[in-house]
């Protein structure tokens, strides 16, 4: 994976984070400002019930949303100051995406979604091959490379979600709910094939999940509520919010 | 290769919408080729009958003559003009002629004609008025040399009302009074009937006469002079160029007339007939476009999420922009190559066997020419590119909104669509 981490191998460091939406004329506050630094090679959970915001903070992360207040810097450089065409190449070069609708595009093979990213970047067809077929096999989805979305089952594209999603060796992968489609079995392989590529290839992930059992594979866990972090616990121990991990 | 791949994929996932959409293209590019084939074809075909009713695909006259008809505007030497035109390799012939206008009289009754002098061998070759096809009763002119005898009355050859009104048969004696050049008094000379023509315009029928223009000549004491050189060509298209070269490369003093501006009323007929074939063709297009433009934008609304989920992993704007045009453009095509296939299709069955017109003479009658027969179809490569590439051109136009619209998406609200 990319070395082009920012100082002290920091790849995420939010700032008084605030993100608030607007429904009709009442403001909704999603976010209400909080900190959050996430170094390489971490495998961090983003936990908490539903509307506590994780989803809004991985949207915020994977620069496909712009925070209300706050800054956000990934691989050292600040979103808030990227305009549209950057913040598209920064998801294309620097971040991988896992969504909990799998969300394949459903014209093209396991082969080719998993390849997709690599042909925007203008990566060559050899260095993609070999790259593309090493991380099918890496998922366990040798023989099926030329199935479509349709044609495999929901633990199948999520796999070819997260091979694609690290095709483009991202500095981050955000994985949202990854495991909410899936039976407990299919869920806890996939968590493991993510383990497996954090340990061994060094990708850092960051996912969210309310499943205790997905939660258990974290190293790191940082639990949300109302919007803010309320805990943040590493290698079993209990860490104040606002604290680094 | 990209994005011609999703696009490909795209167009082929909703076959049947696919179809429709492209069917809708095909025929209207279809229509359109077989319309226009039979549109230019009809119309070169009136073009040419206007043409050789007592015109000329070319005119050269004296400058002035067009405007006021008279004999103030002659055409001094018409040899050289005769020579030079016969050099062209697209003239099939050049015929001089005298038009006056003169007062055709039996003694007991008289009717104002349009008096045209011809050259009694050349106009056959180059007249409608003159070929046999068009002769109710009698013979065409005589040179003067060839009358047996010399004081012997002129022939004349007139139109079966003008014989009518006037109790004209073959045979019988006609006065013909003209005003000859030098404004003296009006010259009367005699001619014998030697044949009656019918075209079925009533201008002509009613009040056109021909005499060999040496005769003519000599009434109007014109000497060698005459009012126009018809020149005639092998194709109607080559009209432009013949008349640019003329004009050119003739002396000044003369004046070089397309066929457009001497028979001002048939093309402007032709033109407006052309303009009601656009209309109904664009009133189809109009209905295409809003057609593609619906399915356009019905398949990027159903893939709002998909685009959500490609802008977040990297698609740029352009690239949707480019995939949405993209598919549009394959539809186009592939739809244009059908339409094409089944224009040129009936294209070929028009072009060999024709479609009879005879029932249909009223709808086919323009400034006073009726086509007659068959109507077959003249189709131009040219016409086949211009119109394939309007029908794409309007594809992809209409497939701009949609196209703008994928890029407008928000991705994280385009990912939540249901």
């Amino acid at each position: 994976m990319s070395d082009a981490t920012g100082h002290d191998g920091v790849i995420v460091e939010a700032q008084q984070l605030k993100k608030v939406y607007r429904q009709g004329t009442v403001d909704v506050p999603a976010l209400r400002g909080l900190d959050l630094t996430i170094r390489k090679g971490e495998f961090s959970v983003l936990a908490g019930s539903s509307g506590s915001g994780k989803t809004t903070l991985l949207n915020l992360v994977g620069a496909l949303d712009r925070p209300t207040e706050g800054s956000i810097l990934v691989d050292g450089r600040d979103l808030a100051r990227m305009g549209s065409r950057e913040l598209a190449q920064m998801r294309l070069r620097r971040i991988g995406f896992v969504f909990q609708a799998f969300n394949l595009v459903p014209v093209l093979t396991s082969y080719e979604n998993a390849e997709y990213v690599l042909l925007l970047q203008g990566v060559a067809i050899e260095q993609r091959r070999k790259r593309v077929n090493d991380l099918l096999q890496l998922v366990g989805l040798e023989g099926l490379e030329h199935r479509r979305p349709w044609e495999l089952s929901g633990g199948q594209q999520q796999r070819v979600a997260v091979a694609r999603a690290i095709a483009a060796e991202p500095a981050l992968v955000l994985a949202d709910e990854p495991t909410a489609n899936l039976d407990s079995k299919t869920g806890t392989e996939l968590i493991q094939i993510m383990r497996r590529l954090n340990q061994e290839r060094g990708v850092t992930f960051l996912f969210s999940s309310h499943d205790p059992k997905v939660i258990d594979h974290a190293d790191r866990v940082i639990q949300l509520q109302d919007g803010l972090i309320i805990a943040d616990s590493a290698n079993g121990d209990r860490v104040t919010a606002g604290q680094e991990a | 290769m990209l994005i011609l791949k999703l696009a490909w994929r795209s167009v082929i996932r909703h076959k049947r919408r696919s179809i429709i959409t492209g069917g809708a293209v095909a025929v209207s590019l279809a229509m359109m080729l077989i319309f226009i084939g039979i549109g230019d074809d009809s119309h070169a075909r009136m073009a040419e009958l206007g043409i050789r009713m007592g015109a000329g695909h070319v005119l050269v006259q004296g400058k002035g003559y067009q405007k006021d008809q008279t004999l103030d505007h002659l055409v001094d030497d018409p040899d050289p003009v005769i020579a030079r035109a016969r050099q062209l390799p697209q003239v099939s012939a050049a015929v001089p002629r005298v038009r006056v206008s003169g007062l055709l009289s039996t003694g007991e009754s008289s009717a104002p004609v349009l008096v045209s002098g011809v050259d009694p061998r050349l106009e056959p070759v180059v007249s409608e008025i003159a070929a046999p096809k068009r002769r109710v009763a009698g013979h065409y002119l005589r040179p003067p040399g060839e009358m047996k005898f010399k004081n012997q009355p002129a022939d004349i050859y007139i139109g079966q009302e003008l014989a009518r009104t006037l109790d004209l048969k073959l045979g019988d004696r006609t006065v013909l009074i003209v005003s000859p050049v030098n404004g003296s008094s009006p010259a009367s000379a005699a001619f014998l009937v030697r044949g009656i023509f019918g075209t079925g315009i009533d201008e002509l029928d009613q009040g056109w006469v021909e005499v060999p223009l040496q005769t003519l000549q000599r009434q109007l004491e014109l000497g060698r002079r005459v009012t126009q050189v018809a020149v005639h060509l092998r194709d109607l298209d080559d009209t432009a160029g013949v008349a640019g070269a003329l004009a050119r490369e003739l002396p000044g003093g003369l004046e070089v007339l397309p066929w457009q501006e001497a028979l001002r009323e048939l093309y402007e007929a032709i033109v407006l007939d052309d303009a009601g074939l656009y209309l109904m063709m664009g009133i189809i297009f109009v209905i295409m476009t809003i057609g593609i433009f619906n399915t356009m934008l019905m398949s990027v609304v159903e893939r709002t999420r998909e685009f959500g989920v490609m802008m977040a992993i990297g698609t740029g704007k352009g690239q949707l922009f480019g995939l949405v045009l993209t598919e549009a453009l394959l539809l186009a095509l592939i739809a244009a190559v059908i339409g094409i296939g089944i224009g040129l299709g009936l294209h070929l069955l028009a072009a060999t066997y024709g479609i009879d017109i005879t029932a249909l003479a009223e709808d086919y009658q323009i400034a006073g020419i009726v086509l007659e027969g068959r109507i077959y179809s003249r189709l131009g490569a040219a016409s086949v590119v211009r119109w394939t590439i309007v029908i794409v051109a309007l594809t992809l136009i209409s497939s701009i909104y949609p196209a703008l619209r994928s890029t407008r998406l928000q991705p994280v609200e385009a990912i939540r669509h249901v």
